[in-house]
């Protein structure tokens, strides 16, 4: 591997575009470490540029992607790529190297973004498109345009459109990269502030930075809290985070929500476990999480008064006479599940008794 | 008698969650209160002294056509546990098919039957079972028509306590009052 590395000044080339970068990466021969430690990764349409950030001068050592690599993840912070041989000899860092493999360790996270946009840059192959020749046919083709007219004509002024098409589109998620570049840089702000507020115990901080990177998460940004960055406080730190979005959630669904539906709202921006939904209570949070006598467990808000919420469903039974699960479901505008357990409770509070038969089972206002 | 409807005895009859066994205990201790004083009440006004098991499915305090509800096997040897409990049934078997109903208990029964024989002067008489259960002059007794197993034992407690003596002459049994 480490023999298919050049020097470089860090200049792009013309037509080669800065895809994104990442901190914190090192850089491993095969499995051996190597002196290449802590730089920033950037990765290119064209190349890997690696840059260590100590230094004065603009030393970067780039690997030419030519024809095929493979890139994939052996754990959440390595990237592993084969390379094939470079067609040419530059002059690089390593004489040789017995390896045919180079890997990536990203200490600050960030392997899964690079690896996604590594595949996205060897799928588009941009670099297979020389910049002195790309600007000569372009020129070819317009003067050919002038002096050609139909169906070649045509067929190469709907090249042209294509290419155009082509180049809005990358220039789009280029921009959409870009944000994506921001949003980390105002993550990692936000984790020095987090960490030098950790330092002086300022909780006040730890609050705002945990409502900042909620922020985040609905935008959908990769990696705000995970076990690698959070470690032992990975559960605590995500129950305060998904109590926060829960909070505006609940008061639209009559304060009380299952599992299974918050567990879908919020995968759909993060994909993790909730484990962390039973250190809620302690950490009086305004959510928390409740088992119900039915063994199913939901989400409610803290203020939730169950006393009030029991009178209440009492007095819809009275005026209804009698009802069973799925009439107070459809009254009220939750669960029948969670219509089921209501009524149970107001059951075990006095408050209704039970009617069961082959008709089902309904609840009626406690006359005994 | 008149066809004493069983609501009028307890409007609780005509409740549907009467007839389900209440898994809140305090809502289930009142529950059963009802159905002791509703199956009480009904035995004393139908003078019903024993009852088997096996004809539990027709007995009309079990069911409630008018709201299609019927207690089921469990809560019905659940209620007669309660009344046993309670001293209101006796099993006559060992495998608790046949009881003995007590809406009074045996002392009260005792005191009312020689209440009453003391009020018609009939002490230091002799009858007959018969004639005290079935006789014209007993008509308006509580003990008239009651099971003869019943009355025989009321006599026996009476007897107990000096108030009777109980003998058996050419196959009809007979009691002098003292």
């Amino acid at each position: 591997m480490a023999d298919r590395l050049a020097w470089t000044d860090g200049q792009l080339y013309v037509g080669e575009a800065l895809v994104t970068s990442q901190n914190g990466v090192s850089i491993n021969d095969g499995s051996e470490k190597t002196d290449i430690q802590k730089g920033s990764i950037e990765l290119t349409s064209h190349r890997i540029l690696w840059k260590d950030k100590s230094a004065q001068n603009y030393r970067c050592l780039v690997l030419y992607i030519v024809r095929k690599k493979d890139a994939s993840i052996i754990s959440k912070a390595r990237l592993i790529c084969t390379l094939s041989k470079s067609q040419t000899k530059r002059p690089d860092p390593f004489a040789s190297s017995a390896h045919d493999e180079i890997q990536f360790e990203f200490r600050d996270g960030g392997c899964n973004e690079f690896f996604r946009l590594i595949q996205e840059e060897l799928a588009k192959k941009r670099w297979s498109v020389q910049p002195a020749k790309s600007t000569t046919t372009m020129n070819a083709a317009m003067s050919d345009r002038s002096h050609r007219t139909g169906i070649s004509g045509i067929e190469n002024h709907l090249q042209h459109q294509l290419n155009v098409q082509h180049q809005s589109i990358s220039g789009a998620f280029q921009d959409f990269n870009n944000l994506m570049q921001q949003a980390k840089d105002m993550f990692n702000i936000s984790k020095t502030i987090a960490n030098k507020s950790q330092e002086q115990r300022s909780d006040l901080t730890s609050d705002e930075t945990i409502r900042f990177r909620s922020y985040l998460l609905s935008l959908g940004i990769d990696n705000p809290v995970t076990k690698e960055s959070a470690g032992s406080q990975y559960h605590v730190s995500l129950a305060r985070e998904v109590a926060s979005l829960l909070e505006k959630s609940l008061k639209d669904t009559n304060d009380i929500m299952t599992l299974s539906d918050v567990f879908c709202r919020i995968n759909r921006a993060r994909g993790y476990e909730l484990n962390a939904a039973v250190h809620m209570e302690q950490l009086n949070l305004p959510v928390r999480l409740r088992v119900l006598s039915s063994g199913i467990k939901s989400f409610e808000l803290t203020n939730h008064n169950e006393e009030k919420d029991l009178k209440e469903i009492t007095n819809q039974v009275e005026s209804a006479k009698s009802m069973c699960a799925d009439q107070l479901a459809n009254l009220i505008g939750i669960p029948v599940i969670v219509a089921r357990e209501r009524l149970i409770a107001a059951e075990t509070n006095g408050l209704l008794c039970r009617d069961d038969s082959i008709e089902g089972l309904r609840f009626y206002p406690n006359l005994f | 008698m008149a066809a004493t409807k069983i609501s009028d005895i307890s409007w609780f009859h005509d409740f549907p969650p009467f007839f389900t066994l209440q898994p809140n205990l305090d809502t289930r201790r009142k529950q059963l209160d009802a159905w002791c004083s509703l199956l009480l009440e009904y035995c004393r006004l139908k003078k019903v002294c024993t009852f088997d098991v096996n004809d539990a499915s027709k007995f009309p305090p079990f069911f409630n056509g008018k709201i299609n509800r019927q207690l089921d096997n469990n809560f019905i040897q659940i209620l007669l546990e309660e009344l046993r409990s309670r001293g209101n049934i006796e099993w006559e078997d060992k495998n608790k098919r046949r009881c003995l109903i007590f809406w009074n208990s045996l002392e009260e029964w005792a005191k009312t039957v020689y209440q009453w024989i003391t009020s018609r002067g009939m002490n230091r008489t002799v009858c007959t079972f018969y004639e005290l259960l079935h006789g014209d002059d007993t008509r308006s007794a509580d003990f008239h028509d009651i099971d003869p197993k019943l009355f025989r034992r009321i006599l026996n407690e009476l007897e107990k306590h000096g108030q009777a003596t109980v003998f058996s002459e050419n196959g009809a049994d007979g009691v002098k009052f003292l």
